[in-house]
């Protein structure tokens, strides 16, 4: 019987999902079907494989081949299978033995002249490997190293087909292959942003640091040009270092979307334009579904530059992962989760024409356009907001060159994560781990405020037309700044900070 | 016909006329307000058309004393009269006119508020609308809103003067806060109750708001806006200009910052104003 079965992995969404591949050769008419939802990339796979055997020294049967793709009803996507499809054909056809493939899951796009290249999702591969008990993974040399981030798995990485069929017991010659100079991979000198290049903006670096000690979402409000980029972008750098668990469930996302995934400990950074459609933003859309650049956020910052500026779907559509953190896509077949927790920051100009802070009233809008154009950030967005900062341009004094250095960020980090682990011994009894996560519901009944404090919340909520939810945001705040203090509980000072930061120090327009 | 009373031929007037007009007052100085009414050669060309145009009886259907006021009521603000022959010929409202306190302050500014000066204005205004004080403001949001909100916060009496009509209320983002005013406070129009709140209505609007209120108190505003202008009619008519100060780096103060300059009373408290409104801080009862 001239039937072959081997393993291989589709990756959907941030998931590897195993796959039998299955190839019988026969006589019949001479032609080669594949079966089993299979999209056009795998279709294609036909040609592909045939040149890449030919060109790798194997014949190509000249018979009937069938391939099939189980679970058949699993929609299929990428050019990952075109390793395994080659391998079951070889052996199928009796090309090589059929014994020493066992427990091994192929992954890898062959070139027409053989070669096995790198595909994106081999660390989602090798996870679905190792979930389903097989011993080896075979992977293009390139992608070894990702591979290799599951542990107690045997990768190997190879260069050629005739390799892997040589691997399994063939006597092919492999040709020397000659390196891919690949563009993407020329190491660029990055200059490593850090909170010592922020000039003045003391209120502004503040606000991020308490944003990153309570895992507090943020909003900056400011003219152009006047540092909000600058602030957001160096949030990362201040935030604690990922455990080796949450790198490798965020390098798991950059394997499905991109080739090279690498254990990164810093928290990832999405800063999507403000004309991103609601799929590339949120993910889904039609056919296979699209990771959403909100998953890129995933452990790590969101940053949405122009706010105002966005699709107010898009907007609105961030409300559920801020809840749940994650991202679920619903299709007539399937139900897919993304994860999504992030922290989300959100930085608007005041006005269409940027200048409405400004004192000198350069600002030519209308009261109405100013209210319309934050207003484009609706409420239930805004309430998940506990931070709202107002920055102004830096002062003469503030860009002197012969100022005393900024803080750098590693000095900030190590306050950040002092008022974590304080955050998290409180938290111990709890299912949550940082302030910003208490709901509403327990934030007043597990850690009231001394009687003081409270005092000034209360009058603050019938002053200032603040929801009581509003108010828990404060306390919630409250609980961080103190964090960041050493405190064992909130100052009266302390809420006062927190009041503050809420309401922009009284700037935020309304 | 011969029997028209002041008020009814007021309203008719009232009802043709647009605000801000001295001319009918001046006429009214010779004459009956019937016999402008009723012989209308008496009346500037434009008023003639109008009356022309509308039937006398048919206006008068919607006469009703219980929207309508002139100077004759015992109700009228009396700071009205310092308009001279800009005092309205009369007023519709909504709401309360007989709960009326005998002190006013007018509290305005920007709509385009910052939340610091919201929270001043519902703070002040709630202090002094606890102390018995009626507060007087537009009905726009930002500073306007959040001063009524303020008052009714601290069960005070708060008058809302609009330059629309009592059906046209503006803006529609408001819309449960007029509810709130027409219950416990006063709503207030110059213009007959279907008139459009059309742009030159709110300049003219300012001087009643400015007019009905002992002082003025302008809590936020832009160099450019609405609020200043009630400050310079409550200049005009003699009464005390207060500002709020901010940050010389926040645009929305940017107007109380000038006001100042221009020899407005700095306040940073509802005790200040009224150690200037009454000369005395009373204790709450």
């Amino acid at each position: 019987m001239s039937i072959a079965r081997v393993f291989g992995c589709v990756p959907i969404g941030v998931e590897g999902h195993l796959i039998e591949v299955e190839s019988h050769v026969s006589d019949g008419i001479i032609a080669m079907n594949v079966t089993g939802l299979a999209d056009t990339s795998i279709n294609e796979s036909k040609d592909r494989v045939r040149a890449a055997m030919i060109n790798s020294g194997c014949n190509w049967p000249q018979r009937r081949i069938t391939v099939g793709l189980s679970p058949a009803s699993l929609p299929k996507h990428g050019s990952g299978l075109d390793l395994p499809i080659a391998i079951s054909i070889a052996i199928a056809d009796k090309q090589i033995s059929s014994e020493s493939f066992a427990g091994t899951l192929f992954y890898g796009e062959l070139s027409l002249d053989g070669r096995v290249r790198q595909v994106p999702g081999a660390l989602l591969a090798a996870v679905a490997a190792k979930q389903a008990g097989c011993t080896r993974i075979i992977v293009s040399f390139a992608d070894v190293e990702q591979a290799r981030l599951v542990p107690e798995l045997e990768v190997v990485g190879v260069r050629h087909l005739s390799q892997v069929l040589n691997l399994l017991g063939g006597e092919f010659a492999e040709p020397e292959i000659i390196e891919e100079v690949e563009a993407s991979q020329n190491e660029v000198e990055t200059q490593l942003n850090d909170f010592s290049q922020v000039k003045g903006q003391e209120w502004g670096k503040f606000a991020c640091e308490v944003a990153a000690a309570g895992g507090h979402h943020l909003a900056i409000l400011g003219p152009p040009g006047v540092g909000k980029t600058l602030l957001a972008e160096r949030l990362p750098t201040i935030l604690p270092l990922l455990t080796r668990k949450e790198a490798l469930e965020v390098a798991a996302i950059k394997s499905a979307i991109e080739r090279n995934a690498d254990l990164e400990l810093i928290p990832p950074f999405a800063a999507p334009h403000h004309t991103s459609s609601y799929t590339s933003l949120i993910g889904g859309g039609s056919g296979v579904p699209v990771i959403g650049l909100i998953t890129r956020a995933h452990r790590g910052v969101l940053f949405l530059d122009e706010a105002p500026e966005f699709a107010t779907n898009v907007l609105d559509a961030l409300r559920q992962p801020l809840e749940s953190g994650k991202v679920t896509i619903s299709r007539r077949t399937f139900r897919l989760d993304l994860p999504a927790l992030f922290q989300l920051i959100i930085a608007a100009n005041p006005c269409p024409c940027g200048h409405a802070l400004d004192p000198h009233g350069r600002c030519q809008c209308t009261p109405t356009q100013r209210r319309r154009y934050l207003g484009r950030i609706s409420g239930p967005l805004m309430d998940r907001v506990d931070i709202r900062v107002v920055v102004d341009p830096p002062t003469a004094v503030d860009l002197d060159y012969g100022s005393p250095k900024s803080e750098s960020s590693q000095q900030i980090r190590e306050r950040v994560i002092r008022a974590r682990e304080n955050a998290t011994k409180r938290l111990r009894d709890t299912p949550w781990s940082k302030n910003a996560e208490i709901p509403s519901s327990a934030i007043r009944e597990l850690f009231p405020l001394k009687a003081s404090a409270n005092q000034t919340l209360n009058k603050y909520l019938t002053t200032s037309r603040t929801s009581a939810r509003g108010v828990d945001r404060i306390a919630r705040l409250s609980w961080t700044i103190a964090d960041l203090n050493d405190r064992n509980e909130p100052e009266l000072k302390d809420v006062e900070t927190a009041i503050k930061l809420r309401e922009a120090d009284g700037r935020w327009l309304i | 016909m011969a029997d028209l009373t002041e008020i009814q031929s007021r309203f008719i007037l009232a009802n043709i006329g647009e605000p801000g007009d001295s001319r009918i007052n001046k006429l009214a100085m010779k004459h009956d307000w019937a016999e402008l009414v009723l012989n209308p050669k008496l009346l500037p060309e434009f008023y003639q058309i109008a009356l022309s145009r509308i039937s006398i009886a048919k206006t008068l259907d919607d006469f009703n004393t219980h929207n309508f006021i002139t100077p004759q009521s015992v109700h009228w603000p009396r700071g009205l009269e310092d308009l001279g022959t800009l005092t309205p010929i009369g007023l519709w409202f909504l709401g309360n006119l007989e709960k009326l306190n005998p002190l006013s302050i007018a509290i305005v500014g920007a709509r385009g508020a910052s939340t610091y000066g919201a929270g001043v204005a519902s703070e002040i205004a709630m202090e002094l609308a606890a102390l018995r004080i009626n507060i007087v403001s537009g009905g726009a949001f930002g500073i306007d809103a959040a001063a009524h909100q303020g008052a009714l916060q601290g069960n005070g009496f708060t008058i809302a003067v609009m330059a629309g009509g009592t059906n046209q209320l503006y803006p529609k983002t408001n819309s449960s806060l007029f509810t709130r005013i027409i219950d416990s406070g006063l709503i207030l129009s110059e213009v007959p109750p279907s008139s459009p709140p059309l742009r030159h209505r709110f300049l003219i609007r300012n001087r009643l708001i400015a007019a009905i209120s002992q002082a003025t108190l302008v809590v936020e505003a832009r160099i450019k806006s609405g609020a200043m202008s009630t400050a310079n009619e409550a200049t005009n008519l003699g009464r005390d200009v207060m500002a709020v100060p901010g940050s010389i780096r926040s645009a929305t103060s940017s107007g109380c910052h000038k006001l100042i300059r221009d020899g407005a009373v700095l306040v940073s408290s509802a005790s200040e104003i009224c150690e200037l409104l009454i000369g005395d801080y009373p204790q709450y009862s």
